[in-house]
């Protein structure tokens, strides 16, 4: 997801309800929170982090220099060298990486040795041609998503990852590696929300994605997102992670799209993309998502709410509750747990470790802090992590049996299921034809039903 | 053991020696048994002042040389070819599960020194155990973070699929200390947590029979 470049921050929904305020509206209204513990300290990344790797950042725009911000956080990511042929976004980026070495072009970023890792932020449709360039110059590669525009980069992306299998790859999806997220996936899969029945997610901002440049090139150039020729617009550009936590909950690919898209925020220039699209994504067993996305208005900001035929759980941020139908079975430890009103409903917090919490003489659902850390963080965080995993189990594999290619591939799959958790080639890739699809679905008004080969590498 | 009648039919008395020598050769062949990339399992078992704690491999390199026909009869006594193994274990294979831990163990092993890279073992003697078939006392060689020391190990052997496999089990106590590890001390949310200088360290090494590899 990339963030709006060169928007004036403006006040966020969320800021505003920071404090406080969001939370005890729904207090006052008894819903149940669900949030993930803080890490406890002293088993935190800062203190006993995996050996450095060097990284190097391609793209310094606002996306770019909020990963250099995180890295900077990290104890492991050393910065060795960031690119991006637009001077004025590579001084910016330089100001965050003060030592790294500075490149115009990604090629020589990529003949720096120091630089083991690299993290592609540039324009969607960028990302083909500098992907592949990183695998093959057998460096570690982050890649934002959307992974590409098209389903073919998408797929030549994805199917060179999988070719340079002695690197790192990982798909910039990052409530993938959010363990909030993974809490919560964890509690879904025990069946506490009964049947699926619907879900539901937005994203609302009021902003306009229209920058300007005295320059008409540069001005061409850096509105990128809303040139419908190279843009997935709103469902593609930031309500990616949402879809793909959709298929991550629901564990299924999307059947069908259907999506409308119109003109509010600015003025409908013909090679624009939509600023207010609405999309209904239907999952198999007559399960649908509703996803709907502004630039028009920021009412109630980002959230998902997955409804079933016990509870629905909503996700927030780095928060969730659980509202229980009166009928659903009694689960027990929901009777502790701290509960929000939210309108006439009450709903119960989830909070990743509340139990161990609870015995160590903490309250977990009155104290458990929120998340310091972003999804980004850990993402980034597992990126560099695993890179350097990747590179150990290959190296040591080698040193003990050869250059057996298939042999090695073998084991390194083995090993991926030790990693940190992530978004692989494979999920970045059903994401990125998720996405694809729904934008066409929204552009051309009509309804696309997936084909199963759409969704598969070959 | 084969055992030769005398006779006095020189004929046979030749074929007896012939069939002897082909024996006895047969029973002395030595076979080179190379890591198998799969089933094998190193896991090193600790304590501390919290919780007992384990790590595990599961990459084992490297080779053994010996008399398959003893393997594969279970005849311990007759191991006429002097077994030479060595084994190595890229140190980074060791994990927990929790990168924390993991990280912390890295650390004090200090694995990015290349020297560390990997833990070695090498037979020096390996001697049958009396009325124990395929159980060995073995001394060796073994050396961790760059530092070697003598060690003795029971090890059993376990012939698998008529002798073209080989597991060989066993395990060792040792302290870190011994090899200049200083045990972690890492903090923890309850204060510091330090782990004992003692540890065990088990292994199951799969290895299969091939003349080269």
């Amino acid at each position: 997801m990339k963030k709006n470049e060169e928007q004036k921050p403006d006040l966020n929904r969320r800021q505003f309800l920071a404090g406080g305020s969001f939370a005890s509206l729904l207090t006052a209204f008894g819903a149940v929170e669900i949030k993930a513990q803080d890490q406890p300290e002293g088993t935190k990344y800062d203190a006993n982090a995996s050996p450095p790797v060097g990284c190097g950042l391609i793209g310094c725009g606002t996306r770019g220099r909020e990963i250099l911000e995180n890295l900077a956080q990290l104890p492991n990511a050393p910065v060795k060298g960031i690119c991006d042929h637009y001077g004025a976004y590579l001084r910016r980026g330089a100001k965050i990486a003060k030592t790294a070495e500075k490149y115009e072009k990604y090629q020589d970023l990529l003949a720096n040795k120091e630089v083991e890792a690299v993290i592609v932020a540039t324009p969607t449709h960028q990302h083909r041609q500098i992907v592949i360039d990183c695998l093959k110059a057998g460096k570690h590669v982050y890649v934002e998503s959307p992974m590409a525009h098209t389903i073919e980069d998408a797929r030549a992306i994805a199917q060179a990852a999988r070719k340079h299998n002695k690197v790192n790859f990982q798909v910039g999806l990052p409530y993938r590696s959010d363990p909030q997220r993974h809490f919560l996936n964890k509690f879904i899969k025990t069946g506490v929300m009964g049947r699926n029945a619907m879900g539901r997610a937005q994203w609302h901002k009021k902003q306009s994605w229209k920058r300007f440049s005295p320059n008409n090139d540069r001005q061409k150039e850096i509105n990128w997102r809303t040139d419908k020729s190279v843009s997935l617009g709103l469902v593609g550009e930031v309500g990616l992670n949402q879809l793909d936590a959709a298929n991550w909950t629901y564990r299924k690919n999307p059947v069908a799209v259907t999506g409308m898209g119109s003109f509010i925020q600015w003025n409908k220039d013909k090679q624009d993309v939509p600023n207010n699209v609405q999309v209904i994504l239907e999952y198999p067993d007559g399960v649908n998502l509703i996803f709907h996305s502004s630039l028009a208005n920021s009412f109630d900001s980002d959230y998902e709410i997955y409804y079933g035929s016990h509870s629905a759980l909503m996700v927030r941020d780095d928060k969730a509750w659980m509202f229980k139908e009166a009928d659903s079975p009694l689960l027990g430890w929901e009777v502790y747990a701290r509960k929000d009103k939210f309108q006439e409903e009450e709903g119960v917090a989830l909070v990743m470790n509340a139990t161990k919490l609870k015995a160590q003489g903490t309250d977990g659902a009155e104290n458990a802090q929120v998340f310091k850390e972003t999804p980004l963080f850990y993402a980034l965080k597992a990126f560099v992590s695993n890179s350097y995993a990747h590179q150990s189990a290959a190296e040591d594999f080698a040193a003990l049996f050869g250059d057996d290619a298939e042999a090695l591939s073998d084991y390194l799959v083995e090993t991926n299921e030790k990693k940190q958790p992530y978004a692989d080639y494979q999920i970045g890739y059903e994401a990125a034809v998720t996405a694809i699809k729904a934008n066409e679905a929204i552009t051309t008004g009509k309804r696309i039903e997936f084909k199963k080969e759409w969704f598969e590498l070959g | 053991m084969i055992t030769i009648q005398k006779s006095r039919n020189s004929l046979g008395a030749l074929c007896a020696a012939a069939l002897m020598l082909a024996g006895a050769a047969h029973a002395a062949e030595p076979a080179t048994y190379w890591s198998e990339r799969k089933g094998s399992k190193v896991t090193v078992a600790g304590d501390s002042s919290i919780h007992a704690w384990t790590v595990e491999a599961d990459l084992i390199g490297g080779k053994m040389q010996l008399d398959a026909s003893s393997v594969i009869d279970g005849k311990t006594a007759d191991v006429k070819v002097t077994p030479t193994v060595k084994v190595t274990i890229p140190l980074r294979n060791l994990k927990s599960g929790k990168e924390g831990m993991d990280n912390v163990m890295m650390q004090a092993m200090k694995s990015t020194d290349p020297k560390n890279k990997f833990i070695i073992y090498e037979l020096t003697k390996m001697t049958p155990r009396a009325g124990k078939p395929l159980e060995y006392d073995t001394f060796g060689q073994l050396t961790i973070c760059g530092v070697k020391k003598t060690v003795a190990m029971p090890v059993k052997l376990q012939p698998l699929e008529g002798g073209k496999k080989v597991k060989v089990t066993g395990s060792i106590g040792l302290k870190m200390t011994d090899f200049k590890i200083t045990p972690p001390k890492p903090k923890i949310a309850l204060g510091l947590l330090t782990v004992d200088d003692d540890i065990k360290v088990s292994f199951e090494w799969m290895t299969a029979r091939s003349e080269k590899k």
